[in-house]
């Protein structure tokens, strides 16, 4: 009897183990890999970080926002210039808490940890330094905005209206981002809550807002004109509704352009009724309200109605008084960009470009259309009424010498927090450059402080 | 060194065609180790030791001058030289001492194949060796060190030396058994008008159960299970190969299984063995982490490796012994994983190799116990760094850091390769065998 057989047989079984051990290697090296190097287990994106200085964050004209400097002998800090006028958008990077807007989101550009893992120039290099990220912020203008809110809570947005470049994005009460750490017992305490960046995550009632849609839909529509005439007595029954006008005597006969320019409660009613709650809802999805808004930092949906859906009588009270209505200052922003625009609805965006250590630029936003609004002819029509209200009408306070602003603002009481006080609009009215949009939360009268606030921005911007 | 020009031949010059070119590998394995490690490259001149070593070895092997397997040796420089490489960005020092260890095994290897002239004349050292290898286990679990203090006493030390006497015991132990089954199939073999289908009953087998048997206790007690799976392994390999029924293979395994259920029963280590590997994540226990780490390792290692000398293996424990192929698996991906298995599939393939090419039924055994365990102990740490089955600590052969383990495998090397040699003769003429 031989045992060689056997042998062979013994060979072939301990040779197929190591097949086998194929299996545990493709499954921890190829199908799990990414889920292992995410782990909570695995300190080696910590490690990694320290071996790598962070990129910087610029403004559109290369003035810096955040950026990495050498601390005491071997240490490194985080500055940011611009503090709490611009802490909301840049956002933080601490030690402790973590990280937020721009800091959060573009972590991996500024890291440039895909290609630290991938580049054979990490073995000759003994420090490994992130991309640098250029914002559409102008870093002026900010600052600007930031110093008009004051003490006052409530957010500024503007946007180019021709590509979409988020100029400026200020919420406030704001906080010092190179603190966060420091300062983090006192954040969480205040009841103002100073981390919410409310241009983009508090939606607020917009009181007369719906009115742009309105107008929008009638003029683009043909169901009215500007120079339609509307009678106001003060009071009247409009789709069995009762609506009070102010002032009480009421406004007597009043163009579309008035009524727009004045809020003329009875002629805005009248038009939204026979508009109806479809077409009105066509015109509020079409601004983007509906949808689920992207941007580069965290952003909330604004908050609307189906028109359709409600009954008769909240049909009136939410096209007047908006409510069930609840929009972002950005969404009102992007509305006012849109009108601007030729009725061109383009995507706001705050990440121009990102470039690595050695200035070449690796990604390059492109502005997005993102669908037309109304027609160019109807969006010029807007603009003028838009103009009215500026000259003579409710956003009187936004307007400045040399440039034609063109606008409306309103208020609206919310529960808890009062009266807010908005504006949207645009500038030059003509060839516009500048879209804004303010809220200032309990500032109330009707909307005076808002433009009078937007007003300064589009002195900032356009002087 | 004798004069005879060996080198002429042609299997000598793809010896060592191959040794140049898995030396040529490690020396820019080694530099790229550097330079990730960010090392001046002076330092790497000491891996030249590593090639250096086994050309050496390879030349001093051919004063017997007969043919010889030559593809074995190849494979286990460039094993030992890719675990230098490993070793390195683990511990500097460790790794300089473990260059001494393969040039001394290299050594050791050497001496083997020329002390052994005739491997099969070991077979009548066989219950000498069955009798050494169970006395060092049992003065080892009384008098062993352990490297923690509640830790398995693996070491027997003399003063400021230290070594595993599992590591010999293995060699012992795969010599005695070898031998002990060689002569049951002798003792067949004269008995005449027996079936070809005898083979040695199991009744024969009592000495060696006895044997294996108090190893495996002793081992179990010292919950040093790397060592009791290893030998286990063995065991069960040489009794199919002797015995050549399946059967008593089975039965073995259900032992095992209802002996693992015990001690899963009455040994909270082994119970804490298991529970890790059910479940690393959720577990508590102290060691879930080393195969957290481990599986961290061979995930951030992915299809390519992150790179050599750029892995991070600061938090895995016993990163230069028994999780070395984790530290393989970040570095080198995937890719590399599967070469380093391709490469012990083909070592224990030739070495099998041997084992059915031998004349001598010794001989032929203990090449087989031989390549059983090489494969057995590799098949164990790989499975056991993935999770496939429990971890246990036991050495990568040729590659995890430990003199005890380089110099025994080297010697098991250095046995095969005696036994590879064809007996009565060489191919070149005019010279004798010894």
């Amino acid at each position: 009897m031989d045992f060689r057989p056997n042998v062979r047989k013994l060979a072939i079984a301990l040779l197929c183990g190591f097949l086998v051990l194929l299996a545990p290697l493709t499954y921890w090296q190829v199908l799990v890999a990414t889920r292992l190097q995410a782990s909570s287990y695995n300190e080696r994106a910590k490690a990694r970080r320290k071996a790598i200085r962070r990129g910087s964050i610029f403004d559109r004209n290369g003035g810096v926002l955040a950026e990495t400097q050498p601390f005491g002998s071997d240490l490194e800090e985080r500055v940011y210039p611009l503090d709490e006028a611009a802490a909301h958008v840049v956002g933080y990077y601490a030690r402790v808490h973590g990280r937020d807007g721009i800091e959060r989101t573009q972590d991996d550009a500024l890291m440039a940890l895909g290609q630290y893992l991938t580049s054979p120039k990490r073995l000759f290099s003994p420090r490994w330094v992130g991309c640098d990220v250029m914002l559409t912020l102008d870093a002026e203008a900010q600052q600007a905005a930031h110093v008009e809110l004051g003490r006052r809570r409530g957010a500024v947005v503007a946007v180019d209206p021709r590509t979409g470049e988020i100029l400026v994005m200020v919420s406030a009460p704001s906080f010092h981002p190179a603190l966060v750490d420091e300062e983090w017992p006192r954040i969480r305490q205040r009841g103002d809550a100073p981390l919410l960046n409310r241009a983009t995550a508090r939606p607020y009632r917009p009181g007369g807002a719906l009115q742009l849609i309105i107008a929008t839909a009638a003029i683009d529509l043909g169901a009215a004109r500007a120079s339609d005439t509307f009678t106001c007595r003060g009071s009247a029954d409009v789709g069995g509704m009762p609506v009070d006008c102010s002032p009480r005597r009421g406004h007597g006969q009043i163009s579309l352009t008035g009524a727009f320019a004045q809020s003329c409660r009875i002629a805005l009613a009248t038009l939204a009724t026979r508009l109806g709650p479809e077409r009105l809802d066509e015109y509020i999805r079409r601004f983007g309200w509906r949808g689920a808004p992207e941007l580069e930092i965290p952003v909330r949906r604004s908050a609307v109605r189906e028109l359709t859906a409600v009954g008769r009588a909240d049909f009136v009270a939410a096209c007047l008084d908006g409510h069930g209505v609840r929009l972002t200052p950005l969404a009102m922003c992007s509305a006012a960009a849109s009108i601007a625009n030729g009725g061109v609805r383009m995507q706001p965006y705050l990440v121009r470009s990102v470039a690595d250590v050695n200035g070449r630029v690796l990604n390059q936003t492109p502005p997005r259309r993102l669908g037309r609004v109304c027609s160019s002819w109807a969006a010029a029509e807007l603009g003028a009424l838009m103009t009215s209200a500026v000259r003579r009408g409710t956003a009187r306070r936004a307007g400045i010498s040399d440039v034609e602003v063109a606008g409306i603002a309103g208020s609206a009481e919310e529960p808890d927090v009062g009266a807010n006080s908005w504006f949207l609009g645009f500038a030059p009215a003509d060839s516009p450059e500048v879209a804004v949009a303010v809220v200032i939360e309990d500032g109330g009268g009707s909307g005076e402080q808002a433009a009078k606030l937007a007003g300064g921005v589009f002195e900032a911007m356009l002087r | 060194m004798v004069s005879v020009r060996g080198s002429r031949d042609s299997g000598a010059q793809l010896e060592r065609a191959l040794l140049l070119l898995g030396g040529g590998v490690v020396v820019i394995g080694f530099l790229l180790t550097s330079l990730g490690m960010g090392e001046s490259w002076v330092r790497t001149v000491r891996i030249f030791l590593v090639p250096g070593a086994f050309l050496l070895a390879s030349f001093a092997l051919d004063g017997i001058h007969s043919p010889r397997e030559r593809l074995i040796l190849p494979m286990v420089a460039l094993l030992c030289g890719v675990g230098i490489c490993c070793l390195w960005l683990v511990d500097d020092w460790q790794m300089s001492k473990q260059l001494l260890w393969i040039t001394l095994g290299a050594a050791l290897l050497v001496g083997t194949y020329h002390v052994v002239p005739e491997p099969a004349r070991l077979g009548r050292y066989k219950y000498l060796c069955g009798a050494i290898a169970a006395a060092l286990i049992v003065v080892t679990m009384i008098w062993g060190r352990a490297a923690t203090q509640d830790g398995p006493k693996l070491w027997l030390g003399f003063g400021p030396f230290s070594f595993q006497p599992a590591e010999a015991a293995k060699l012992l132990m795969s010599i005695f058994l070898a031998g002990f089954l060689a002569e049951r199939f002798k003792a067949q073999r004269v008995a005449p008008g027996e079936r070809s289908r005898a083979s040695p009953s199991i009744r024969y087998m009592g000495p060696v159960i006895l044997v294996v048997g108090l190893c495996l206790a002793m081992f179990v007690l010292q919950s040093d299970l790397g060592a009791a799976m290893l030998f286990f392994g063995l065991f069960v390999a040489m009794l199919y190969v002797g015995v050549g029924r399946l059967q008593y293979v089975l039965m073995s395994i259900a032992l095992f299984l209802a002996g693992a259920g015990l001690a899963y029963q009455y040994s909270p280590k082994v119970a804490s063995r298991v529970s890790i590997w059910l479940d690393p994540w959720g577990s508590g226990d102290y060691g879930a982490g080393q195969i957290r780490e481990s599986l961290l390792c061979f995930g951030e290692g992915g299809i390519f490796g992150t790179g050599l000398g750029l892995g991070m293996v600061g938090r895995l424990p016993a990163a230069s012994t028994d999780l070395i192929f984790a530290v393989i698996g970040e570095q080198m991906g995937m890719l590399g994983c599967t070469a380093i298995l391709l490469l012990y599939a083909m070592l224990v393939y030739r070495s099998f190799r041997i084992a059915w090419r031998s004349e001598d039924a010794f001989s032929s055994l203990l090449a087989t116990a031989l390549a059983t365990v090489l494969a057995v102990q590799t098949l164990t740490i790989i499975g056991g760094v993935t999770r496939l089955i429990p971890l246990t600590g036991i050495t990568l052969p040729f590659v995890s850091y430990g003199g005890s383990s380089m110099a025994t495998n080297l010697v098991a090397v250095g046995l095969l390769l005696a036994i590879s040699r064809q007996p009565g003769g060489s191919s070149v003429p005019g010279v004798t065998d010894i």
